[in-house]
C-alpha cells in the first residue's frame, strides 16, 4: 500500500479509538459532548468526566502502546529477529522489581515510579555493561545477556510475591499484568514519545539496512557501532517510560509491528510512524475494553491486549505476508 | 580522494586471521577497468581479505588506500559509494520486496532525509531487468530461490553502481546461462572503466573474465600477476594439491582436474 493512504488510514484509527475511549463509560458522552467540552461549550460534571478522569488515561494509555510497539520495531532490528519484542532484554523485569519493592514497603504514587523507572534503568546498564565486556558488542551475546538479566529479574518477582502479605498480593499482579488506572499526567509519556519518534526517523533507512545483516549494512555505507548504540538506548528508555507508566503490558510491543511488517512489509520509514499510531490506537481500545467490559470492575489492561492480539496475529499469520 | 591515483592499492598488507596469518606484506595494485580473480583453497582467506579490503575489518599491519586516501579514514558512507561488494550469503530474516532490497543499494547515494529519486527507482528496475528479474519486483524475498537470491544480491550492487566492484564468488548458486550473464555484464562494466575483484573457485571462469589474478597458498604467501601467468597447469596443482591439466583448443583453454 502507498505511504500517505496508509498512514492516513492508520492515523484514523488512532483518532477514532481515542474518541470512543473518550465517549464510553460509567457515564456515556455522545461525540457532541466531546465536541462541546474541547470547544468550551458543555461545562460541569461531563467537563470534568472528560478532561480529568478519561484524557489523561486516554493520552497515557496512547503514549504507553506507542512506545512500546516503536521500541518493540527497533528491538526487533536490533536483535536482527522478528520476534523479539521490548521486554526481551529485562528492562520490564528490572522495572517490576523496583516497583513491587516499593509496594511491599507500603509505598506509592510517586515511589512506585520512581521504583519502577529505577529498575529499569538499572536493568538497561547493567546489560549494556556485561554484553559490552572486553568491546565485542553483536546481536547474540546483547540477547543472550539480556535473557539471563530477565530470567534473573523472574526468580526476585517470583520471590517478592512469595513473601508478599495477602493485602498487597492483588495490586502486585495487577502491576505485573500492565495497568493503566495509576495514569496520573500523560504528558511526560508523550513527550518522550515525540523525542523517540524524532531521533528514529533519521535512521529509519539504515534499520532497512541492518534488517539485512550487519555486514550488508556496513558495506552499504551504515556505521554499525553508533547505530546500535543509539538503537539501544532509544528503545530502552522509550521501554523504561512505557513500563513505568503502565506497567509490564504485553503483546503491544511484539505483535503491532510484527502486524505492520506483515500487512505493509519493512520499509522502516513507514513502519516506525506506522507502529506509533497502531500501537497507541490499539492499547487505548484495549484500555476503553478494559475498564467497561465488567464495569464497575475493572481489568488488567494487558490480559485485553493479549485477548485482542493473539486472535489478530494468528489470523494474519494464517493469511501469509502480502504477495 | 585523489582522481589520479589507482582505485585500490595495497601496501605491505598482513591479514591474519585466529593467529593464521592469510597473506603477508601483499602488494596489490589495482586501475580502472582491471579484471583480477583471487584464487586458493577453502579456508586459504579469500573471503576474510576481501573483507579487509572492503574495510570490514581490520589488518594486523599496512596500509590499504582507496583511490589514493587511507580506508581507515574514510567514513562508511564515502566508502560504500566507491566501493561495493557482494557477500557470500544473504540472509533476509525481514518480509521486502524484490525492487526494496534493489533500492537499498541507493542508500550511500542518499542524504538522511532524502528519499528515492525516480531515477534511483529506474537504477534498480535497469539492475533487475539486467538479472532477469523484473518480472518479479513485488515479490518477497523470502519466497526466492537461491539463484533468484543470488541475483538479487547482484542486482543490488549494480544498483549501488561502484566504481570498484568486489565480489565474493559471484557465480555461487547459478545456473550456466547466468554465471555467462553475469560475468558478460562484469566485463562490460570493466570495459566502461570499473574495476572487478572477484574470489573464485571456477578456473574456467577465470581464465575467460580475469585479466589479473592473485593465488592465496593459505601459509601467508601470495603471488599475483597477468592471467596467462598465473592459470598455469603447475602453479594450480600446486596451489589446490591436485593434479590440474590444461587444454587448449579451438574454442579457447579449458582446466581440468586430472
Amino acid at each position: 500500500m502507498r505511504p500517505i493512504p496508509f498512514l492516513s488510514l492508520m492515523t484514523l484509527l488512532a483518532a477514532i479509538s481515542l474518541l470512543l475511549s473518550l465517549a464510553v463509560g460509567s457515564v456515556p458522552l455522545s461525540f457532541s459532548d466531546i465536541w462541546g467540552v474541547f470547544s468550551g461549550e458543555t461545562q460541569g460534571m461531563k467537563q470534568a468526566i472528560v478532561l480529568e478522569l478519561r484524557l489523561p488515561r486516554t493520552l497515557g494509555a496512547f503514549a504507553v502502546g506507542a512506545m512500546l510497539a516503536l521500541a518493540g520495531a527497533q528491538m526487533q532490528v536490533l536483535l536482527g529477529n522478528p520476534l523479539a519484542d521490548p521486554y526481551i532484554l529485562g528492562i520490564s523485569g528490572g522495572a517490576a522489581t523496583g516497583a513491587l519493592l516499593t509496594m511491599l514497603l507500603g509505598l506509592g504514587g510517586f515511589m512506585l515510579t520512581t521504583g519502577a523507572l529505577g529498575g529499569a534503568l538499572l536493568s538497561m546498564l547493567l546489560v549494556f555493561g556485561l554484553a559490552h565486556g572486553r568491546g565485542s558488542w553483536n546481536p547474540t551475546r546483547l540477547l543472550l545477556t539480556g535473557v539471563v538479566i530477565a530470567a534473573g529479574w523472574g526468580a526476585i518477582i517470583s520471590l517478592l510475591l512469595a513473601i508478599a502479605p495477602e493485602q498487597n498480593l492483588r495490586g502486585m499482579l495487577f502491576w505485573l499484568m500492565g495497568d493503566l488506572a495509576h495514569v496520573e499526567s500523560p504528558w511526560i509519556g508523550l513527550l518522550i514519545l515525540a523525542i523517540g519518534l524524532t531521533v528514529s526517523l533519521p535512521l529509519a533507512r539504515n534499520l532497512n539496512l541492518l534488517a539485512r545483516g550487519e555486514l550488508q549494512a556496513q558495506v552499504l555505507g551504515v556505521s554499525i557501532k553508533p547505530l546500535r548504540l543509539q538503537l539501544y538506548l532509544t528503545a530502552s528508555l522509550l521501554t523504561a517510560s512505557a513500563v513505568t507508566l503502565g506497567g509490564s503490558i504485553g503483546f503491544v510491543g511484539l505483535v503491532v509491528p510484527h502486524l505492520l511488517r506483515l500487512l505493509i512489509g519493512s520499509d522502516h520509514r513507514l513502519l516506525l510512524p506506522a507502529s506509533v499510531l497502531l500501537g497507541g490506537g490499539l492499547l487505548v481500545l484495549a484500555d476503553t475494553l478494559a475498564r467497561t467490559i465488567i464495569a464497575p470492575q475493572q481489568l488488567p489492561v494487558g490480559v485485553l491486549t493479549a485477548i485482542l492480539g493473539v486472535p489478530l496475529f494468528l489470523y494474519l499469520l494464517q493469511r501469509g505476508y502480502r504477495k | 580522494m585523489n582522481q589520479t591515483a589507482p582505485l585500490l592499492s595495497t601496501q605491505a598488507l598482513t591479514v591474519d586471521i585466529a593467529d593464521k596469518t592469510i597473506c603477508q606484506h601483499l602488494e596489490l595494485t589495482i586501475q580502472p577497468g582491471e579484471s583480477w580473480g583471487i584464487l586458493g583453497l577453502n579456508g586459504a582467506g579469500k573471503t576474510t581479505l576481501l573483507h579487509t579490503l572492503a574495510g570490514l575489518r581490520a589488518a594486523k599491519d599496512g596500509e590499504i588506500l582507496l583511490k589514493g586516501s587511507k580506508l581507515s579514514q574514510l567514513s562508511r558512507q564515502n566508502i560504500a559509494q566507491t566501493m561495493g561488494l557482494l557477500l557470500q550469503d544473504s540472509y533476509d530474516p525481514f518480509p521486502a520486496t524484490v525492487l526494496e532490497t534493489a533500492l537499498i543499494g541507493r542508500h550511500p547515494h542518499l542524504g538522511a532525509w532524502q528519499m528515492e529519486s525516480t531515477e534511483d527507482v529506474s537504477l534498480a528496475k535497469q539492475a533487475l531487468a539486467l538479472m532477469e528479474l523484473d518480472d518479479m519486483e513485488q515479490r518477497d524475498v523470502t519466497t526466492l530461490s537461491g539463484g533468484e537470491r543470488r541475483r538479487l544480491a547482484i542486482a543490488t550492487l549494480l544498483t549501488q553502481a561502484p566504481e570498484l566492484l568486489l565480489l565474493d564468488e559471484p557465480g555461487n548458486h547459478l545456473d550456466l546461462r547466468h554465471q555467462i550473464s553475469v560475468h558478460e555484464h562484469l566485463q562490460k562494466l570493466t570495459a566502461q572503466g570499473k574495476a572487478v575483484i572477484m574470489v573464485q573457485h571456477d578456473l574456467n571462469l577465470t581464465a575467460r573474465y580475469c585479466d589479473h589474478v592473485l593465488l592465496l597458498s593459505g601459509d601467508g604467501k601470495w603471488s599475483s600477476g597477468s592471467v596467462k601467468e598465473m592459470l598455469e597447469p603447475e602453479r594450480l596443482s600446486h596451489l589446490y594439491g591436485y593434479e590440474v591439466i590444461m587444454l587448449e583448443g579451438a574454442n579457447g583453454t579449458a582446466f581440468l582436474p586430472a
